[in-house]
């Protein structure tokens, strides 16, 4: 590795960081748009709470295991003439965060849902015993209540979406994983590797701490 | 059945001769093929405590629930205050709920709110402008004598503490029906006393109609007005609590009596002589008829066992006692008859009466 390539290395590396928060930012809003809905549909449809919702959470459920059990590298691939209409091109970081948001959201609705089970279905009853509507338990019982498990949902999902999006580089995502791969891998850029790994390990050490303590906070 | 509770009755009104104020016809709640609640008829007047006992599985849980249709009965009707609402939907029935309060055994208070924001929930759902929700929920932290704890947490507050907030939180709306669904099963007896306290006091100082569910007979002795025993899904007695005690009919009801009330000689007692079991209840006073049938029959009476208590203000006296032989058996069960006791006739029923 020369000289050149090292003094280029911070440059480099901050325009990967760039990349990366670009994917995960909008993949993350997505999530927190989409994901957390779902979750909630999927929890509450389960539980019988809006009549006729049934066929609804069949379709959510099936859509989700769906995006689910595709591999990412393959979702990235599926999904391109999607991704095309939304973000109205293939190639780059706005582009990869379209399967990467689909990936998300369906983790975390997964993960949503598993959070609302944890709250007390005696909270539920009272609610619905003092004459509460389903749109009132949803805001101020159910994900007031799970709060602390929904942000830990987060972090775990936000911490997977970093993972996923090194792999970004195979629609020209960019991002610190791709100059990871190709630069560290592809041209053995050793100091380029570890660099690359010491600042994601940073973030997500940074991400979860933040994540736990917020969730501590709200716990109390 | 919206009780405006701003004029709080400070009287108990009496159920005679006034229409009910809750009343169950032919209700029936099916879970597949098995009748939870089976047929069960009631009328339960304004200012009532009713208490719903019964082993678990009986059916009382599931036939409270039906009153603010929480369980949804496949067949019968449910009037409240004449008006039928087993089929209310949507607003109507949210309009229903909210004047009905309910308690529940585990509390169910919202953990991560507050003593007041719990019992706030209520009228922040009935759309109580803010002012008047502080106002009303100072006011029913006095109630129920939280004063000092309402930025508490449900679990910096004890078992006892924390079911205080759920009878505030129920009241919040001022309802005029209050479902508790086994309001003490959960406390430890002392505890459980002071709940049933509260309940009572607020019973009389609201005129709230009460129906209390519970697994043991104990702890609606002294509550209600009158008892239902519920077994199978059906309410196999329902009468004033302390005729229920006295003169239990049914076969669960006497089960459930039996840690209460029941008799059991120990082996080896004497058993000469004719050995009666005698109920009595009434005022204080009503015992001494004993005293006044030994003198009348210059006979000494001896008591192999009893147990005398109190049952909704009233003196319940079980006793086993023996005559001595060849006394004037039938003269003595007749006296005690007149005199309003019921007596049964254990052994010795054939012995020589000696009259």
């Amino acid at each position: 590795m020369d000289r050149d390539a090292l003094a280029a290395l911070p440059g480099e590396l901050a325009h990967a960081l760039g990349e990366t928060g670009i994917m995960v930012g909008i993949a993350a809003a997505a999530t927190a748009a989409v994901g957390l809905p779902l979750g909630v549909l999927l929890f509450i449809s389960d539980r019988g709470l809006l009549a006729g919702w049934r066929p609804l959470r069949l379709l959510v459920n099936t859509l989700i295991n769906a995006v689910r059990s595709t591999p990412f590298v393959i979702l990235l691939v599926l999904v391109l003439p999607f991704t095309q209409i939304v973000a109205g091109t293939t190639i780059g970081p706005v582009a990869a965060s379209i399967p990467l948001s689909l990936a998300s959201i369906a983790f975390y609705a997964r993960l949503a849902e598993a959070s609302l089970r944890e709250v007390d279905p005696g909270m539920i009853e009272a609610a619905l015993s003092a004459g509460c509507t389903t749109g009132r338990l949803i805001r101020v019982v159910l994900i007031w209540e799970a709060l602390p498990g929904l942000v830990r949902a987060g972090t775990i999902t936000l911490i997977s979406l970093i993972s996923l999006s090194a792999m970004a580089g195979i629609v020209g995502g960019g991002g610190i994983g791709d100059l990871a791969i190709r630069f560290g891998y592809y041209r053995y850029e050793t100091a380029t590797m570890a660099a690359t790994v010491v600042v994601l390990l940073v973030i997500v050490q940074l991400i979860q701490l933040g994540g736990d303590w917020l969730a501590r906070r709200l716990e109390r | 059945m919206m009780e405006s509770g701003e004029t709080p009755l400070t009287t108990r009104i009496s159920g005679a001769g006034i229409s009910p104020h809750l009343q169950l016809d032919e209700v029936t709640v099916r879970f597949g093929s098995l009748a939870a609640v089976d047929q069960v008829s009631a009328a339960i007047h304004r200012g009532e405590v009713i208490g719903l006992v019964g082993s678990s599985g009986a059916g009382k849980s599931t036939l409270l629930r039906t009153i603010n249709l929480l369980e949804r009965p496949q067949a019968g009707r449910i009037r409240i205050a004449g008006r039928d609402i087993a089929n209310l939907q949507g607003n109507a029935l949210r309009q229903l709920r909210q004047g009905i309060g309910m308690v529940f055994q585990r509390f169910h208070l919202f953990a991560r709110r507050s003593v007041s924001e719990n019992i706030e929930f209520p009228l922040t759902v009935a759309g109580v402008p803010r002012a008047e929700r502080t106002a009303r929920v100072a006011e029913l932290i006095d109630l129920v004598g939280l004063g000092g704890r309402s930025q508490a947490r449900p679990r910096e507050l004890s078992g006892g503490q924390q079911q205080r907030v759920g009878i505030a939180r129920a009241l919040a709306t001022h309802p005029g029906i209050l479902l508790c669904d086994e309001p003490t099963s959960a406390l430890d007896p002392e505890t459980a006393g002071s709940i049933l306290a509260l309940l009572r006091d607020l019973n009389r100082r609201l005129g709230l109609t009460m129906v209390v569910v519970s697994h043991a007979m104990d702890a609606v002795k002294d509550l209600c007005d009158r008892v239902a025993v519920m077994h199978q899904g059906r309410m196999v007695e329902l009468k004033r609590t302390i005729e229920l005690f006295a003169a239990p009919q049914h076969p669960a009801t006497r089960a459930l009596l039996r840690r209460e009330t029941g008799i059991d000689l120990p082996e080896g007692v004497a058993t000469d002589g004719v050995r009666l079991r005698i109920v009595i209840h009434g005022p204080v006073e009503a015992t001494s008829i004993l005293s006044a049938t030994a003198r009348r029959f210059a006979i000494n009476l001896a008591f192999d066992h009893g147990r005398i208590g109190h049952v909704a203000g009233e003196t319940l006296a079980q006793l086993v006692v023996r005559l001595p032989p060849h006394s004037p058996t039938a003269d003595v069960v007749a006296y005690l008859n007149a005199a309003g006791a019921r007596v049964e006739i254990l052994e010795g029923a054939e012995a020589d009466d000696g009259s």
